[in-house]
């Protein structure tokens, strides 16, 4: 029992104190925002349909230019995306935003993968129920089918045995 | 010519609606002339269209520009090999190209079963003629490739310039196959349902099938992102483009039932969801096509937009969910698993979560593809769903994958005890904490770096430890050295194996993918002849500019000379192109390229006799993805090998079924 305890608490240390620590080492390491930082949230407003950090043209360098100088005035990444956003409207952003209903398009595959795990976990604890029940009742069913054999054999010994 | 071609498909649109005829009768009435006769016409059929596919090759490369087809995609300066490809490089040709190796398989599937699947093979033929008919009435009416010009013009339009590459000639037709392979399973997985034949002779009799659609759809998809790589000149390989995500899509649903249906024919369990999956496959497939031809998502694969061609696609997408799921509804009953689960913890349950992963990988990928309309629908706002959006999603979902990749198959069938998990798992988990401790130093800064890698090295000693235990048993019991124990262990369950092989192509494919996307390193730079730029321990100099016209286009080159560390490592030339009949130039990138990193340069600005713009791009570990998909092929090429148990296992249900139906 003891030595079990013990077992539990080193899993706790590996299971959650490691991944913590690494995780921890993660977070400390902050970066300094470069142009592709922001112009990889952005395409380019030609029409080109392409990446902002990818494309070549002069209206994608124009916009990269004026993305550094943003930053060289120490803006955030949000405060120059927001400034995009204001003058292009909402198509200048490579991904839909996180509220209203774009959410829905970040929420619903992990919502239906959820789903899933769920259904599939009942499922499988259902069929398994069903499995052991059936097993059980092939087995009373051998038993009795069993045990009516030997019945209906002590039966007839008893008849013949003449008291 | 052109009235040759014409004539053959309308001639096939009619045989193939007569060996529909047939078909439907020889079923109905059980009368073996009306099978045979419509077999005769699936030969005919696929006659008539290999003939129509010969006359566009014969005006392709004799140049007969008064078919439009012909006009618009080739040239008389396009080099042959780029005529002959020109086939399938609009809509029309594409198209035909669809249809006749639907047709093909059709005979083929029809000579590799005219002496078994007798009660199955008409229906299978008639699902495949019904395909077939479709694509004849969009190529005799709709998207005709040999509708002529009124005049004749003296030159073509020319090959767009992107499809100029060597990709042009193995890409298309690769995810060709694919798409147009798939169209086997589901034919027989609907002619089971349709004759009640539900037992598991559908799915052995497919396998092969599966699995070559699977191999290059595969190829296809690998085949598209090293053709981005090297053409499109920003670095990348996987835009995802709406159609690329129509191909990947039917990739993650084939991958899954690839999955389940060993559970099936192990277990005689999942019937119904094995069913769903060759049809949603299936779908997927036709759903592909439509976005490309519909131009309802705008991509840089659209043909010409054709909204007629785009309701057709998507009224027959609709006709076979309809026909497939009702069918499927009506046979519920017949498709009651012969067994249960034994345990919580089995192969079986590891399995459905890998299916349920890559189904949903498949259901993000679809969301994110309709989203825009959706979005405009709803608010009437189109928006963009680009990488970022991709990538935040399908970085957690892959990482899972990749995790159950390497808990699968080792997980015993029916039930997992503790013991074995502890004795599959214990070397594994501490070879791999281990080589997580390694790497960390590296992938500090990119969580998602260090947990790929390190399920990475995870996958990879799962694997080598149970191989390496199925030797040791095979050299204790034959006493067979360590290289004849190795090779008859493969050979004797090449589908096993196969997969572990195709495991490890998966897993260099993440190396590869993690490795470029979170250590790239790119610089932009304007030098002028002489300057040099530095990008991490690579210097390269701007030696000299030469401009030459060539017989379709005028080049300009841009020599660089590489050093690394002070010592010459050798020369880069990337390109800019104008063709005559375009107006934008088009990039070829120079790429130096080693198992540890590709060194990038794409021109992108210059002025003769002036200064250059270069933007250099280090790509690291990317070769590992092309290697990973090499293995990947040899691995799904050990696993669909023939295999005699297989076969004979084969031969004894086909026996058992002959007794049964003459009884």
């Amino acid at each position: 029992m003891r030595c079990k305890k013990v077992g539990s608490k080193k899993v706790i240390v590996v299971g959650v104190l490691v991944p913590f620590f690494i995780l921890s080492i993660f977070a400390c390491v902050a970066l300094a925002l470069t142009v592709d930082d922001v112009a990889r949230d952005l395409i380019c407003p030609c029409g080109c349909g392409k990446m902002l950090d990818v494309c070549e043209m002069e209206s994608a360098k124009e916009m990269k230019g004026l993305i550094g100088e943003k930053i060289a005035q120490g803006e955030t990444k949000d405060q120059i995306i927001g400034y995009f956003v204001a003058q292009h409207g909402e198509k200048i952003l490579a991904a839909p935003t996180k509220k209203g209903f774009n959410l829905t398009a970040w929420v619903a595959p992990f919502l239906v993968i959820g789903l899933g795990a769920g259904i599939i976990s009942l499922v499988i604890v259902k069929w398994v129920l069903r499995g052991k029940i059936r097993e059980e009742e092939i087995k009373k069913t051998q038993q009795e089918e069993v045990q009516g054999k030997y019945a209906a054999k002590l039966k007839k010994e008893l008849e013949k045995f003449e008291f | 010519m052109s009235t040759i071609g014409s004539f053959s498909l309308t001639l096939a649109l009619l045989v193939s609606l007569y060996s529909l005829i047939a078909f439907t009768l020889g079923a109905r009435t059980k009368k073996r002339e009306w099978t045979r006769s419509g077999q005769n016409a699936v030969f005919a059929v696929a006659g008539l269209v290999s003939l129509a596919a010969a006359v566009l090759v014969y005006a392709l490369i004799s140049g007969d520009f008064q078919i439009q087809y012909v006009a618009e995609h080739s040239s008389r300066s396009l080099p042959l090999a780029y005529r002959l490809s020109a086939f399938w490089g609009g809509q029309e040709g594409s198209l035909l190209l669809w249809e006749w190796l639907l047709v093909l398989f059709a005979a083929v599937v029809m000579i590799q079963n005219r002496k078994k699947n007798r009660i199955l093979m008409p229906y299978v033929l008639t699902i495949m003629m019904g395909i077939s008919l479709f694509f004849l009435v969009l190529l005799t009416f709709i998207s005709r490739p040999f509708q002529l010009l009124p005049f004749l013009p003296s030159d073509g339009r020319g090959l767009n310039p992107l499809l100029q590459n060597p990709g042009m000639w193995f890409h298309p037709p690769a995810t060709y196959l694919g798409y147009v392979g798939f169209s086997v399973p589901f034919a027989f997985a609907m002619a089971a349902l349709l004759t009640r034949k539900l037992n598991d002779i559908w799915i052995r009799s497919t396998r092969q099938w599966v699995l070559f659609s699977w191999l290059f759809l595969s190829i296809g998809n690998l085949l598209g992102a090293q053709w981005a790589y090297v053409e499109l000149g920003w670095g990348g390989y996987w835009a995802w483009d709406p159609v690329e995500n129509a191909s990947f899509m039917p990739w993650l649903t084939a991958t899954a039932y690839l999955h389940s249906v060993m559970i099936q024919e192990r277990r005689g369990m999942l019937k119904v969801w094995n069913m769903v999956l060759i049809i949603l496959t299936f779908v997927l497939i036709i759903f592909g096509t439509f976005i490309v031809r519909s131009g309802i998502l705008s991509s840089v694969h659209s043909f010409a937009v054709s909204p007629l061609l785009g309701a057709l696609f998507l009224t027959f997408i609709g006709v076979i969910l309809l026909f497939s799921l009702s069918l499927l509804a009506s046979r519920w009953s017949l498709l009651r698993s012969e067994n249960e689960l034994d345990s919580l913890l089995s192969r079986e349950s590891t399995f459905l979560f890998n299916n349920l992963i890559l189904v949903g990988a498949a259901f993000a990928i679809f969301w994110g593809t309709i989203f825009p309309l959706i979005s405009e629908a709803v608010k009437g706002v189109k928006i963009t769903v680009g990488p970022p959006f991709y990538n935040q999603i399908m970085v957690p979902i892959g990482l899972t994958l990749l995790l159950l990749t390497g808990i699968c198959p080792l997980i015993s069938w029916r039930r997992a005890s503790g013991k074995n998990l502890k004795k599959n798992f214990l070397y594994p988990v501490i070879i791999t904490a281990a080589g997580g401790m390694v790497i960390l130093r590296w992938t500090i800064q990119h969580p998602y770096a260090f947990i790929s890698f390190t399920l990475a090295i995870f996958v990879v000693s799962t694997i080598i430890i149970d191989f390496s235990r199925g030797v040791k048993a095979r050299k204790g019991m034959t006493k067979e050295g360590y290289l004849k124990s190795s090779l008859n262990l493969i050979t004797r369950n090449k589908r096993r194996y196969g997969g572990y092989i195709i495991h490890i192509g998966i897993v260099c494919l993440f190396v590869g993918i993690t490795g470029s996307s979170a250590f790239k390193v790119e610089r932009v730079e304007t030098l002028e002849k002489g300057e040099s730029l530095t990008i991490k321990d690579y210097q390269l100099k701007f030696e000299s500019f030469s401009s030459y016209p060539t017989q379709d286009k005028h080049v300009t080159t841009a020599t660089l000379s590489v050093s690394r560390g002070g010592k010459r490592i050798g020369i880069l030339r990337p390109e800019r192109n104008f063709y005559a009949n375009q107006e934008q130039p088009v990039t070829e990138v120079a790429i130096r390229s080693t198992l540890k990193e590709d060194l990038y340069v794409i021109l992108t600005q210059y002025s003769q006799d002036g200064p250059a713009t270069f933007k250099v791009v280090i790509n690291p570990l990317i070769m590992w993805m092309w290697l990973g998909g090499f293995i990947l092929v040899g691995g799904t090429i050990l696993a669909m090998w023939p295999d005699k148990r297989e076969r004979l296992r084969l031969a004894m249900h086909y026996m058992q079924e002959r007794i049964k139906n003459e009884v």
